[in-house]
């Protein structure tokens, strides 16, 4: 676990803290304490060297800085304080200044106040490492790369205090100059440039000088930097693996090994195998649920749409959906493209289309079917041939006789067969609404709106054979028992429902067809122009 | 139906054009008629067969050879999860309009459609126009399995019908075909025979030329 952690450190730390840190706490360290600094070594030094006058203008010229600057720092001590109490970091306080302070006494000799100067320097470095860690915190980010803009800034200072000393041993003029540069500095550093990128010549000489007590500055404030910020981590990085494994309890809850998960997220293609399992299974389930509901009678109860689906009715219905479809759409790109007058007449026309493709209240059918088919079909000029449909009506009147005969004890059973008889009629003419919308694509001279009417007489005809049907069926079944009876009624009711199915299935087909005869009508138009 | 498949049924549909009813015909009726109507359009054939054990509802639309309906037929590809491109051997001319049909499959259909090239008749060996090989590298060129069959001898029908139909069960198997998605061809609907789930594909096998068949 320790691993990951350390290279999770690594990278955050070379990255965002190093930035971060750069960014703001080296702006407080440069800036304010430049001037804090300058201000000490003023006071220190203008007794001895320099006239009252000048350090009178110094420090009047840096007060009102100085007084901003101090009211931040007292937030931030508080802050730290804070974050010391929090994080026991009062220990590691002290290494650096015990560093600093071993070496005032080198310092101090030759420059008087100077371990002082050091010494609040570390200090403030040590609450810039609060500050550092505080961002840690906020981020959870790690200690390493953390001292580098450190020593930067604080390299920074010292060579300023270093070169301002030198030079105001010299000529109060070189200090003015030594002012400047500093001036120049504190830009730099309050940019964010953490000093160093312009050192003068001086400066770099005076780098040599420092070389000792920084380096083991350095290594005392990274120390107390990476240890402070490592029990942040750790403590931080232990919540969130508290997080994270409260957080798999949760996921794994009632799917142990994460199976069902992981084939959700992981195999989204369906197994064959899997889904025809499942579609038994729910199969029996709805079975079941049948048996418990409804009685065993009801399961087994024939239906229309059972008997349909035995057809070819339902793949000539999608066949003629697929072609009414292409046909709906070459229809509205070719109007668009048409004239305007045009146009209207079109839409006028294929309205009529549409409205002629609708079925109506049903009529009593009269005449004899098979002839009325004939004949219509014949009005057509299409090479359609009726026989089939004759055929299928001719099933339906044989079975509805038998029906009839039956009666109620064997009612399941000849609702079964009369409802495959029905299902073949309304499928042999979704079949020859099919063929005929094909032939009237490709057949030329045709007259959509006339074949509109044709069709719909066919369905007509068809739907009032239907319904003739039904009627004979429930009244010989009504002479047989009382009507009160209420499973006659029930009865009677289902075979009225069943028979009406097929409507369903006749319109679905005329209103396909009538997008066919649109598209036609919309060509022949084009083609007259 | 109402013997109660106990195992789910996978039911596909194959267009076969070409004008090829009569390899249709064979397939599911095992017949061989010499005279055919011109087909109208499209007709449709369907024949139960096993693979892996799991019934499949094999459902063939026979689509029109005649050029006048080739706009329509175009329009059936879109629901076809394969394709039977039949070319009759003796024929040179209908061999060499395969790539047109090719095109109009390809372009029209569903990109994983099955294609398979048929090259019928091969029991009139001795009116050959196609030879072997020749079908062989145009399969070859354009990815497509190739079979000779005769729909008059039954030579080798069974197998292009149902292999094209194991290479689209291995493409569900694997999940190149939504089957949820119907436009694929292939759906899974209720099986109405009691205790039963029904998984229905449509396989197209688009055609290739030529009026008479056989």
């Amino acid at each position: 676990m320790k691993k990951p952690r350390e290279k999770l450190g690594e990278r955050l730390g070379t990255r965002k803290l190093g930035t971060k840190v750069a960014n703001k706490s080296i702006d407080g360290i440069c800036s304010s304490d430049i001037i804090k600094h300058k201000e000490e070594e003023d006071r220190n030094i203008s007794t001895n060297i320099r006239g009252s006058q000048l350090t009178a203008k110094t420090t009047e010229k840096n007060k009102e800085k100085e007084d901003e600057k101090m009211k931040k720092r007292l937030q931030w001590e508080e802050q730290q304080e804070r974050w010391n109490q929090a994080l026991n970091l009062n220990k590691d306080k002290k290494e650096p200044c015990q560093v600093s302070s071993g070496n005032d006494d080198g310092w101090s000799a030759p420059w008087g106040g100077w371990g002082g100067t050091l010494l609040s320097a570390a200090s403030t470095f040590t609450r810039e490492v609060g500050r550092g860690v505080g961002t840690v915190m906020e981020t959870v980010e790690s200690s390493i790369g953390v001292p580098s803009p450190e020593v930067m800034a604080e390299e920074v200072c010292k060579s300023e205090h270093q070169k301002t000393v030198s030079e105001e041993n010299t000529t109060s003029q070189g200090l003015e100059e030594g002012k400047q540069i500093k001036r120049e500095k504190q830009t730099d550093s309050e940019e964010g440039s953490v000093g160093g990128d312009r050192p003068g010549n001086q400066v770099e000489a005076n780098y040599s000088l420092g070389g000792f007590s920084l380096g083991s500055l350095v290594s005392g404030v990274s120390g107390a930097l990476e240890t402070a910020s490592s029990k942040v981590l750790m403590g931080g990085l232990d919540t969130l693996e508290v997080i994270g494994r409260k957080a798999m309890d949760v996921i794994q809850e009632g799917d142990p090994g994460l199976h069902k998960k992981r084939a959700f997220l992981s195999n989204k293609k369906p197994n064959l195998t899997q889904m025809l399992q499942e579609a038994r299974q729910r199969a029996m389930q709805e079975e079941k649920d049948g048996i418990v509901g409804g009685g065993n009678k009801n399961l087994q109860k024939p239906s229309f749409e059972q008997a349909w689906e035995a057809t070819e009715g339902p793949v000539h219905l999608e066949a003629l959906s697929l072609v009414a479809k292409q046909c709906q759409s070459k229809k509205t790109s070719m109007i668009a493209t048409l004239p305007h007058f045009v146009q209207e007449k079109l839409l006028r026309e294929n309205t009529v289309i549409k409205t002629t493709c609708e079925l109506d209240e049903l009529e009593q059918l009269e005449e004899d079917m098979a002839e009325v088919v004939s004949g219509v079909v014949a009005k057509m000029g299409l090479q359609l041939h009726p026989k089939k449909l004759i055929e299928a009506w001719s099933l339906v009147q044989e079975k509805a006789a038998f029906v009839q005969e039956v009666g109620l004890e064997e009612t399941d059973e000849a609702e079964g067969v009369l409802y495959s008889a029905l299902a073949q009629l309304v499928a042999q003419l979704c079949a020859l609404t099919h063929k005929g919308g094909e032939l009237a694509l490709i057949t030329p001279d045709t007259d959509p709106l006339d074949l509109a009417s044709h069709f719909k007489e066919l369905a007509q005809v068809v739907s009032c054979g239907l319904e003739k049907v039904a009627d004979q069926v429930c009244g010989a079944i009504t002479s047989e028992g009382s009507v009160t009876d209420s499973q006659v009624s029930n009865t009677i009711t289902n075979i009225y429902l069943q028979a009406a199915n097929g409507n369903n299935y006749i319109q679905e087909s005329l209103a396909l067809l009538a997008s066919v005869l649109q598209y036609s009508n919309t060509k022949s138009a084009a083609s007259h122009l | 139906m109402s013997d109660g498949h106990s195992c789910p049924v996978l039911s596909m549909r194959v267009l076969a054009g070409v004008g090829k009813s009569c390899l249709l015909l064979q397939f599911t009726d095992k017949r061989f008629q010499p005279v055919h109507d011109l087909t109208i359009g499209v007709e449709f054939g369907a024949r139960m067969i096993t693979i892996d054990n799991k019934q499949i509802k094999l459902q063939i639309w026979d689509t029109a050879g005649q050029e006048a309906f080739r706009s329509i037929t175009r329009s059936y590809y879109r629901g076809a999860a394969g394709a039977l491109l039949v070319y009759d051997i003796t024929r040179r001319e209908t061999f060499n309009h395969l790539t047109q049909w090719l095109e109009d499959a390809r372009q029209h259909s569903n990109s994983n459609m099955v294609i398979m090239l048929i090259g019928n008749k091969s029991d009139l060996d001795s009116r050959r126009e196609v030879k072997r090989e020749e079908g062989e590298a145009f399969a070859r060129e354009h990815g497509l399995v190739f079979m000779e069959t005769s729909a008059k001898t039954a030579a080798n029908v069974e197998e292009a019908f149902i292999n094209t139909a194991r290479e689209i069960y291995e493409k569900i198997q694997e999940g190149v075909f939504d089957v949820h998605n119907e436009a694929n061809g292939i759906k899974i609907g209720p099986q109405h025979s009691p205790g039963g789930a029904g998984l229905t594909s449509n396989q197209g096998a688009a055609g290739g030329q030529g009026g008479g068949c056989c």
